[in-house]
């Protein structure tokens, strides 16, 4: 068995699950764009890069130095936390928006039966206004 | 001991970064139960059975190592060590890929909501803005 070659093709593919995580990220900055989302797409951004490097290096067989893997280290980790932060504030506000929309969806249902029965009731009975 | 309080460190870490990718998909599912949402903890799921048998796996092969080296009294231990390592490098392309594909579990479920998200802020704004008409139209 040819075990870099497998080894290789995993990281292949952790690269192209970040590029998903990376469209991911932009999909959702796409519907309302407010720093939970900027957070999440500057996050996968640079987690693709610095990932990105890594993977180069390996395909290559470069033996990285010290400060060079200290360097990955820290990038991976510093956007990787502004991704978790990013959508963990987003999913939070996702779930409330939901709820939101559904309370508002019988708020209008109710106002809009109550405005139309007012409507009625002034077109049957004119004098009333 | 400190054997004991760096087994239990080393297993809150995974532990604690599993919750944290359960989080957002708790949140979401609160809201609303769909099949993006359903991903996410799908994802996280598979990422717990993988976690879970890497280190079965690993505390069975440690202890094989151990049992035969005792045997051998370390003489032995150089004919079996070709198999071992072969064991090892098989199991990590298998919790590898099992993880790789946790991950991208999770990573197509957030593409989903964030696909999603434009449909549910628009219409949070005009639900927002038909109620405010209805109670303005009320008020006249």
């Amino acid at each position: 068995m040819d075990f870099e070659l497998y080894g290789k093709a995993i990281v292949a593919l952790y690269l192209l699950v970040l590029v998903i995580q990376t469209g991911g990220s932009f999909a959702a900055n796409n519907g309302q764009s407010y720093w939970a989302t900027k957070s999440m797409a500057g996050g996968s951004v640079g987690m693709t890069l610095s990932f990105g490097v890594l993977a180069l290096a390996i395909f290559l067989e470069e033996s990285g130095s010290f400060e060079g893997a200290l360097v990955f280290a820290l990038a991976f980790f510093t956007s990787s936390l502004l991704f978790l932060i990013g959508l963990i504030a987003f999913a939070a506000k996702f779930g409330a928006t939901c709820r939101r929309t559904k309370e508002l969806e019988e708020i209008t249902a109710a106002l809009a039966a109550t405005v139309d029965a007012e409507q009625r009731a002034a077109q049957a009975n004119p004098t009333t206004q | 001991m400190p054997s004991i309080a760096f087994s239990i460190i080393s297993l809150l870490i995974p532990l604690g970064f599993v919750l944290l990718l359960m989080a957002p998909a708790i949140l979401i599912l609160r809201g609303k139960s769909f099949w993006a949402a359903w991903m996410m903890a799908g994802g996280v799921g598979l990422l717990i059975i993988t976690m879970v048998g890497q280190i079965g796996f690993q505390a069975y092969l440690g202890n094989q190592m151990a049992k035969a080296s005792a045997s051998s009294s370390g003489t032995g231990l150089s004919t079996d060590m070709d198999r071992y390592i072969e064991l090892m490098q098989i199991s990590s392309l298998i919790f590898g890929g099992l993880s790789m594909l946790a991950f991208l579990t999770y990573v197509v479920g957030i593409w989903g909501v964030g696909k999603h998200w434009q449909t549910v802020s628009q219409k949070a704004r005009e639900l927002e803005n038909l109620a405010q008409d209805l109670a303005a139209q009320r008020g006249q």
